[in-house]
């Protein structure tokens, strides 16, 4: 289904998701080359909905493992549930004892145990957290990895070698190897520098903010209910706004909350009281607001141009 | 085509973008497994592969149509397609200027490129090492030498004289049209010439430069320009050596106390005897807030120190920061979205516009006035500036009344000790105020102050 950068375009449009042209490439790239990918970019350009998008696309099921300080093994690879494999084996003493009567030595016994070694070391014990499951997957998933830079180094370094391998040794059970590869993406908001190994073994995605157009498109996509006119006008304020020298540009999800209070609105066109009192959704400084306030005051038909394009 | 991405990436590591082998092969994979040999997916494809960080992709946009830019366009003889009677008026005015047009121009309009020995002789030999960055000042300085202006000036007198000579609009606009499509394939062979020489330059250059080592103990006024991306991966790489010791600290820190619930859970095992025991993990990452001068002669120190930082992320539990010239500004949310190195940048842009008067008494008396929330008990605060009030207020306790307040207060000089309490500089009253004062005269002193800051806890 997905067999060109063009295919996945139309899979990733028909979830909702407006892929551009390089997103298209390098995922496609990573399903050839069973490569992880680190994206990257600023806040809410769209990186974790990419993976959804993806998984949707790619009809995989989508396995996500959010990271955080303090994260390790037995919250990200599994647990082994010791309390459940007590319970079962005070619940089973009855059937055991049936079991051994007829055991004439001790070592006939502990034989026969040994027999049932089975049941007390299996899958039924191990809690899977989500890279055992993206392992175990019997159909190829999609692994998110979210926000890997939240996470301490000593896990990346973890990660580096389960990513390679895509197998794990669990001390009960044994090894256990991927029946599939799952496709990995790790996604990034730049709070640290990522450690070179890692970086060396993904391949490497940037998201920016979308050109004019690919905004509109998306707009109109996600709130179908505005007006064109006004859908035009919010892109093209909120792109103006990107060129102002602000702490903290408007990214595409505040884009679509904007376009959504609009419509909550009613507005029927982008007039400057409206623009004034809807700001907040927009830009959360306030040194911003004065500077989009100052902006709009310069150029006060701005806004009022863009419907004659 | 292998060849040429191979040459590709030795002359991205020749600009100083870092590719390790296993990323080449990786860009072949790539460049193979794209379906339809289309250019944009095949950049895409190298690119993925090659860069992994956003401050290189700039270099790679630039390198790239140097090493797979197709062939330029090529100049067209101009007035072809003219109406026999224009023909005749531009041939005509061309046999009257013939003494004024220089010969450049001539071959322009006659569709004749410039042949590369002039090109060669005119851009002379490139130094060994230059910024592609800087390429574009390279092909205009070559434009120049060309004596692109002087023609631009005598086609302009050539259109005159055409159209007092009855040229009619259409057939003038016909032939300006031809003649920027000329000029235009001129820069592109010019760039690509420019482009070429600077692949066999880079060609030349050994792929790893070992001559990082002095760096790290210069003082920091005395680099320049071209040190600073060797320094930044300088930095890069004393924080990594600082975020392992740091992070064996950490493990080994002295903190034991019994975790009940833990020792519980894992000792379910052994039948709730509790076998092994766990222990509490003490908080032992510091909990920073930084108070930065920004001024002209710190801004790099700052830079440097803000980079450690934000390095070491991951080894601190929350860090805020601050910056001042004369007014303190919170600049944590800037740092948040951009790696320091872009983000100072812009921090200085932002900082309200003044005398640029450093004034460290007035940002200290903001802060506690309106920042106080940034500091607790647990927080080591960290001053970095020289200390150098110019003859304003120092407010020394407002120091004195921080350091009660925070776990320890910490000054960061670039100036060595002897020149305290010179002049301006009130840093004799200011380091009786603080915890400790470290000297960060360069990189490796800077390095060791931040060690030193993880380690005391």
């Amino acid at each position: 289904m997905t067999n060109t950068p063009g295919q996945l375009d139309t899979a990733l449009k028909a979830q909702q998701y407006i892929p551009s042209e390089e997103i298209c490439t390098v995922m496609f790239l990573a399903q050839q080359l069973q490569k992880p990918v680190l994206v990257e970019g600023p806040a809410g350009v769209g990186k974790t909905e990419l993976a959804k998008a993806l998984a949707a696309a790619l009809g995989r099921p989508l396995i996500r493992l959010q990271c955080y300080e303090g994260l390790d093994e037995s919250k990200a690879l599994y647990e082994w549930e010791y309390s459940k494999q007590m319970l079962y084996t005070q619940l089973l003493s009855g059937k055991l004892q049936q079991m051994l009567a007829d055991a004439d030595t001790l070592a006939a016994a502990a034989d026969r145990i040994a027999k049932e070694d089975d049941v007390f070391f299996s899958m039924r014990f191990l809690l899977q957290r989500p890279l055992l499951r993206a392992i175990l997957s019997p159909e190829p998933a999609v692994l998110l990895i979210d926000e890997i830079d939240r996470a301490d180094s000593e896990f990346e370094a973890f990660l580096l070698e389960v990513l390679s391998d895509f197998q794990v040794s669990v001390p009960e059970i044994g090894t256990l190897v991927a029946t599939t590869k799952p496709l990995v993406l790790l996604t990034s908001n730049n709070t640290r520098e990522l450690s070179e190994a890692l970086k060396r073994r993904c391949l490497y995605l940037f998201i920016g903010y979308p050109a004019r157009a690919a905004e509109l498109e998306i707009v109109r996509l996600k709130v179908p209910a505005l007006g064109a006119q006004i859908a035009a006008q919010v892109v093209e304020a909120v792109q103006s706004l990107r060129g102002l020298d602000l702490r903290k540009a408007p990214s595409v999800a505040e884009t679509i909350d904007w376009a959504r209070a609009l419509l909550a609105l009613n507005a029927s066109a982008l007039t400057r009281d409206v623009f004034d009192s809807t700001l907040t959704v927009l830009l959360k400084y306030e040194g911003d607001l004065q500077k989009a306030r100052q902006m709009i005051r310069r150029e006060p038909r701005k806004p009022a141009a863009a419907d004659a394009a | 085509m292998e060849n040429r991405i191979i040459e590709f990436v030795s002359g991205l590591r020749a600009a100083g973008v870092r590719i390790s082998i296993a990323e080449s092969r990786d860009a072949f994979l790539a460049s193979s497994n794209v379906p339809v040999p289309q250019r944009e997916t095949f950049r895409v494809a190298l690119r993925t592969t090659l860069i992994k960080a956003e401050r290189d992709r700039e270099t790679f946009d630039r390198l790239f149509p140097m090493y797979f830019g197709g062939d330029p366009p090529e100049q067209q003889p101009v007035g072809q397609n003219l109406q026999p009677a224009d023909s005749e008026t531009l041939q005509q005015m061309l046999r009257e200027l013939q003494a004024e047009l220089s010969e450049m121009l001539r071959d322009l309009l006659q569709g004749k490129a410039p042949a590369e020995d002039q090109l060669r002789a005119q851009l002379g030999r490139l130094p060994a090492r230059v910024d592609p960055r800087m390429l574009p000042r390279v092909e205009r300085e070559l434009q120049r030498r060309l004596g692109v202006a002087q023609m631009l000036r005598e086609i302009e007198a050539l259109l005159d004289a055409l159209e007092r000579a009855g040229m009619p609009a259409t057939a003038l606009q016909a032939l300006r049209a031809e003649i920027e499509q000329n000029l235009q394939a001129l820069a592109a062979q010019v760039a690509r010439f420019v482009g070429q020489q600077w692949r066999e330059r880079a060609a030349q250059i050994p792929a790893e430069e070992a001559s990082d080592a002095g760096l790290a103990d210069r003082p920091f006024q005395s680099l320049g320009d071209a040190d600073y991306a060797q320094l930044q991966r300088e930095v890069r790489r004393l924080a990594a050596r600082v975020r392992t010791r740091a992070a064996l600290r950490h493990k080994r820190g002295r903190g034991r106390l019994l975790d009940a619930k833990t020792t519980l859970r894992a000792n379910v095992r052994h039948g709730g005897v509790p076998f092994a025991l766990h222990f509490k993990r003490r908080h032992l990452k510091p909990k920073l807030t930084l108070i930065c001068d920004v001024s002209t002669s710190m801004r790099q120190v700052v830079e440097f120190l803000l980079t450690f930082i934000y390095e070491l992320q991951d080894q601190l539990s929350r860090t805020r920061s601050f910056a001042f010239i004369d007014q303190l500004l919170d600049i944590s949310p800037e740092l948040a979205a951009a790696p320091p190195a872009t983000a100072i940048p812009r921090i200085l842009r932002n900082l309200p516009a003044g005398h640029y008067n450093t004034d460290l008494g007035a940002a200290l008396n903001q802060f506690v006035t309106h920042h106080l929330d940034a500091v607790d008990q647990r927080t080591t605060l960290i001053i970095c500036g020289d200390g150098r009030n110019n003859y304003n207020d120092p407010r020394c306790e407002l120091v004195e009344l921080l350091r009660r307040r925070v776990r320890r207060v910490l000054w960061l000089n670039p100036e060595p000790r002897y020149l305290w309490g010179s002049d301006d500089s009130d840093m004799g009253q200011y380091a009786a105020a603080v915890s400790a004062v470290h000297p960060v005269g360069n990189l490796r002193e800077l390095a060791a102050a931040v060690d030193s800051l993880m380690a005391s806890n």
